[in-house]
């Protein structure tokens, strides 16, 4: 994928994709045969049974005393319950939903253009691509300032830059929806250079240039915000929010036409990372897209969700879909990046790359070791915003970035 | 049912830049082998004969301490090729074939292996081992013993052990430019400064070794071989002189440039080469040694750990 230059004299720079031209946009009409909606295991008192009954956009609560509620993508019976184990010993429920024909619930139709907080947080919180919107929650930090952020979080993904040139005019009108919900006056519009360049009628759009990782979170408020973070605290911190534009368009479809979203766009790239941009249920299994789009999935072959540089891979074929999931990328058997043994050789091309100015060097040896205190007193830990370069261009390909989440989620659980 | 695909699960990232490790040591190989196929042509066969007895002796105590050790094989990487092949650059070309083979044990076992492998090691592996043969074995090192049987076109005397044995009128026998060129005795593949430079300047370019040390060194070199110069010229050579001769130019791009025992900050890897070039130029003045450069970079290894916490921080 990357083409090493002869002459290494400087770091190497890595560049989001630009979007080039606006590829086929092939609209998934079909429903799939099954979705899977994923409940956190916050309480053991299920309400769910199965043979129950959905509909498209219904509200599910999944458990007896919680308000925590999911959405489901489609209309049908749940078929099967499973409790699974995910990472940091986290549990979660799989709701297996076989669908029929699709029959919409009428429950939000009574807030069609009638937007408000309340709305928001009764039938929408998962709403595809929203994450962690502090403005929505119901006892979040106070907030000064959403970016909105029509640019991609990994190299190779264009799908928010699409979503933006398609629907360019529709995002002006959803800012004021979002401003409306919010009360927050400050929605700034995050843009890359190249599409700033073109759309010059944007009065409230902001732009960086397009080097990994300039469109993470914190140094969008770093550098284009010009707010300094501190040591372990993040933007929300600082009054500062962002919201995918994708999740800011579905907010609009949603009171525009009183049904709750259950679509999201996802790209996919081949190997000659010739992209399509399809639109599919949230909740279907990954195989069904694949069998779709006729692509034969063989053996030890590894699908890839939301980029190669600091993605997650499917652990198996008919993995959901979920509301985060942005891109969709298939590696053969035999492109597989292979792991290595080897110990850190102290090179020096992850501090150098760093954005962070982390010691990448010391810091791998001291969590290797399982010093994970000492790193983070005299080592800054939690400086690092997790944008993988450091692990990317590792000549002995230490899972650099791992080992930091690892000791970082220990030592969260430990303040607890 | 049909049979279901299984998928393979790792971390991120899924794809990788591309620079490895046996990247690096095959680059550096390509560079090292230009100035050692001068020496072939000076010292001719015998040099051949140290030369692949070294690269292969330490092929094979890597190759032995690894099934021994239970551990995966890393010949392949080409570090241990490159280990017998820096280390043979430094001998003479007479060197019995005990001593190379010794040599390499030392490189590749207890410089290295011991310590756990590539990346673990806490001195250069090819200066530690050189430093162990040279107090155990001095005349075999001292090329004016080694090499006396030879017939040069050129002073057969070490420019080095000449200057410290009869102070610097030794040195109206020896032209600079000959030396830069690289018509003096030495180490098989030491002598001529303008290939190692050249050899300094391909890695500088690809990006294998950081041009901030080497050049750190050299000015550390030539700052102190000139003051020592300026206060008594008659007693010490210039700092031209001290830069071409001996191992000063092998230590400044190939030793003292080696990623694991070197600091990566930008302060800390100058202040780590200027100490190597201050502690060669010193070790020869003062010591008793004549060539100060292997125990120079040995002494500044210790230094590695401290000078890598020199650093910016943020916010």
């Amino acid at each position: 994928m990357f083409k090493k230059p002869f002459v290494n004299l400087k770091n190497p720079v890595f560049e989001y994709s630009k979007l080039l031209d606006e590829s086929e946009d092939k609209k998934f009409s079909f429903l799939p045969k099954k979705v899977f909606l994923n409940a956190d295991c916050i309480s053991d008192n299920l309400a769910l049974n199965v043979g129950m009954e959905v509909t498209t956009g219904q509200k599910i609560h999944p458990f007896t005393d919680e308000e925590y509620y999911l959405t489901s993508s489609v209309s049908g019976n749940i078929t099967s319950i499973l409790k699974m184990e995910g990472l940091n010993n986290s549990f979660s429920y799989q709701i297996e939903i076989t669908t029929k024909e699709d029959v919409f619930d009428t429950e939000f139709m009574e807030y069609q253009n009638k937007p408000s907080l309340e709305a928001v947080q009764n039938f929408l919180m998962n709403i595809p691509d929203l994450d962690d919107f502090e403005p929505f929650k119901k006892d979040g930090k106070k907030i000064n300032t959403i970016v909105v952020k029509a640019v991609d979080d990994d190299l190779l993904n264009t799908k928010n830059q699409y979503l933006f040139l398609k629907n360019s005019a529709e995002t002006v009108k959803a800012i004021d929806i979002l401003k409306k919900i919010t009360g927050i006056n400050r929605v700034k519009l995050l843009l890359s250079q190249s599409v700033y360049d073109k759309q010059t009628n944007f009065g409230l759009a902001i732009y960086t240039s397009n080097k990994y990782p300039n469109y993470s979170d914190y140094l969008i408020t770093k550098d284009v915000l010009k707010i300094d973070i501190e040591n372990g605290k993040k933007p929300v911190d600082y009054g500062v929010s962002f919201i995918s534009i994708e999740a800011l368009l579905n907010l609009k479809k949603a009171f525009d036409e009183g049904k709750v979203p259950v679509q999201k766009l996802v790209m996919y790239a081949d190997e000659y990372q010739s992209k399509r941009f399809l639109n599919v249920r949230v909740g279907m299994p990954v195989e069904d897209i694949f069998n779709k789009l006729r692509i034969i999935l063989k053996d030890s072959a590894q699908i890839v969700f939301n980029g190669f540089v600091n993605g997650f891979c499917a652990p198996y074929i008919d993995f959901p879909i979920n509301k985060n999931i942005s891109s969709l990328y298939m590696i053969e058997a035999d492109k597989i990046s292979n792991n290595s043994n080897y110990a850190c050789m102290n090179c020096g091309d992850c501090i150098r790359i760093c954005p962070a100015h982390i010691s990448c060097n010391i810091l791998v040896k001291l969590l290797e070791a399982g010093e994970y205190q000492r790193a983070e007193n005299e080592f800054h830990l939690f400086s690092c915003f997790e944008c993988g370069l450091c692990a990317l261009v590792c000549p002995a390909k230490i899972p650099i970035l791992q080992h930091i989440n690892l000791a970082k989620t220990i030592l969260t659980q430990k303040g607890e | 049912m049909s049979q279901r695909v299984k998928l393979t699960v790792s971390y991120p990232p899924f794809v990788h830049y591309g620079k490895g490790i046996a990247d690096n040591s095959y680059n550096t190989i390509i560079a090292a082998s230009i100035p050692t196929l001068y020496g072939f042509f000076i010292y001719g066969l015998m040099s051949v004969g140290v030369v692949l007895l070294a690269i292969s002796s330490a092929i094979l105590w890597e190759a032995l301490f690894c099934l021994i050790a239970k551990r995966e094989n890393t010949v392949k990487d080409g570090n241990a090729f490159l280990i017998g092949l820096f280390l043979s650059m430094l001998l003479p070309a007479t060197a019995p074939y005990w001593l190379v083979i010794t040599g390499t044990f030392i490189a590749i076992v207890i410089g290295k292996e011991i310590y756990g492998g590539l990346g673990s090691n806490p001195f250069n592996p090819v200066a530690l081992s050189y430093a162990i043969l040279f107090v155990a074995w001095k005349d075999f090192l001292n090329f004016d013993i080694m090499l006396s049987n030879f017939s040069f076109s050129f002073n057969y005397l070490n420019p080095l052990i000449a200057v410290k044995n009869f102070g610097t009128s030794a040195l109206n026998d020896f032209s600079l430019l000959d030396m830069f060129l690289g018509n003096h005795t030495g180490g098989i593949g030491s002598s001529s400064a303008i290939l190692l430079i050249i050899s300094g300047i391909y890695l500088i370019v690809r990006g294998h070794i950081r041009w901030e040390i080497s050049l750190s060194f050299i000015l550390g070199i030539v700052l102190t071989a000139f003051i020592f110069n300026q206060v008594a010229p008659d007693k010490y050579a210039s700092a031209t002189f001290n830069l071409f001769s001996g191992y000063t130019l092998i230590a400044a791009f190939f030793l003292a440039t080696e990623n694991t025992t070197s600091p990566v900050n930008f302060v800390a890897m100058l202040i780590y080469g200027f100490l190597g070039g201050v502690l060669t130029i010193l070790i020869r003045n003062i010591g008793i040694y004549v060539d100060g450069s292997i125990f120079a970079i040995l002494l500044i290894n210790i230094l590695t750990p401290i000078l890598d916490r020199i650093k910016k921080v943020n916010n």
